[in-house]
């Protein structure tokens, strides 16, 4: 006969049986927390170590950036996005890139069709820059917006490097528009 | 009871650390539906099959797949990494 301190409860057993299934999970926040904690620990590390390459002076950001012939429009809203940079967290580019290169949330392929997107856009801001085509700051920037989002979409594995993106995003474009080559 | 408890707990953990995979490794077959939808192209659904790969000499690559909704693409991957998909008619 079983003595009363060796019964099993049952509630008791549920709620343990709860726990650990709860625990268990393989949810993307319980399996990248690990990632995330490695990430963080490497991009601290790197950012001690490099230098801020593409930090922007606060005062002549937008001056830099725009042809002589932009329109004023286009001149505003690049100094109110200069503001909105110089508020977020300090970023390294490289490191962003690494990353991306690095991740196992998107395919080979995928990050080659993304390549070559930023490659159209890269091209896209040189004719903007050179007056080549009718091209606005505008158009150029839905474009990057666009390629934005299908980066930030299918890094749905990796939140960690999905939020530094987005919350670099203005950073990026600025860096991006000072590209000279 | 405690001791019950406790080897459930831990029974359990290790059935899962065992079971455990690697949640977000992508498949090839993922990975070229994706290409496919990011150059603008219907698929229909996140994998593809039949899927064909050839290389060249000069280090072009050549994908050939179907797409769950039935079209067949073909996908160029130059030396350059630059990707165009095309619809196979």
């Amino acid at each position: 006969m079983m003595r009363c301190s060796e019964r099993i409860r049952i509630p008791e057993m549920a709620a343990c049986l709860l726990l650990v299934m709860l625990l268990c999970q393989p949810s993307p926040l319980f399996a990248c927390d690990d990632k995330l904690a490695t990430d963080e620990a490497a991009h601290s590390d790197t950012m001690k170590a490099k230098t801020m390459k593409a930090e922007l002076p606060k005062k002549t950001a937008a001056a830099d950036v725009s042809p002589k012939s932009a329109k004023t429009k286009d001149k505003v809203k690049d100094k109110s996005k200069g503001k909105q940079a110089a508020d977020a967290p300090d970023f390294n580019m490289d490191v962003l890139i690494e990353r991306v290169k690095k991740t196992d949330a998107i395919g080979v392929f995928s990050k080659l069709a993304l390549r070559s997107d930023a490659l159209d856009l890269m091209g896209m801001v040189k004719a903007w820059r050179r007056h080549v085509k009718k091209l606005s700051l505008d158009d150029v920037r839905s474009q990057y917006d666009g390629l934005l989002l299908k980066i930030l979409a299918l890094l749905n594995g990796d939140p960690a490097l999905s939020r530094d993106i987005s919350m670099a995003r203005e950073q990026i474009w600025q860096s991006l528009l000072e590209v000279k080559t | 009871m405690k001791t019950m408890v406790l080897r459930v707990f831990f029974g359990g953990l290790l059935l899962c650390v065992l079971g455990a995979a690697p949640a977000f490794a992508v498949t090839k077959a993922e990975d070229i539906a994706t290409t496919i939808m990011l150059r603008g192209q219907p698929c229909g659904g996140n994998a593809v099959s039949n899927i064909s790969e050839r290389k060249d000499a000069a280090g072009n690559t050549t994908i050939t797949a179907t797409c769950p909704n039935g079209k067949r693409y073909r996908i160029d991957v130059t030396n350059g990494g630059r990707v165009s998909v095309t619809p196979i008619r």
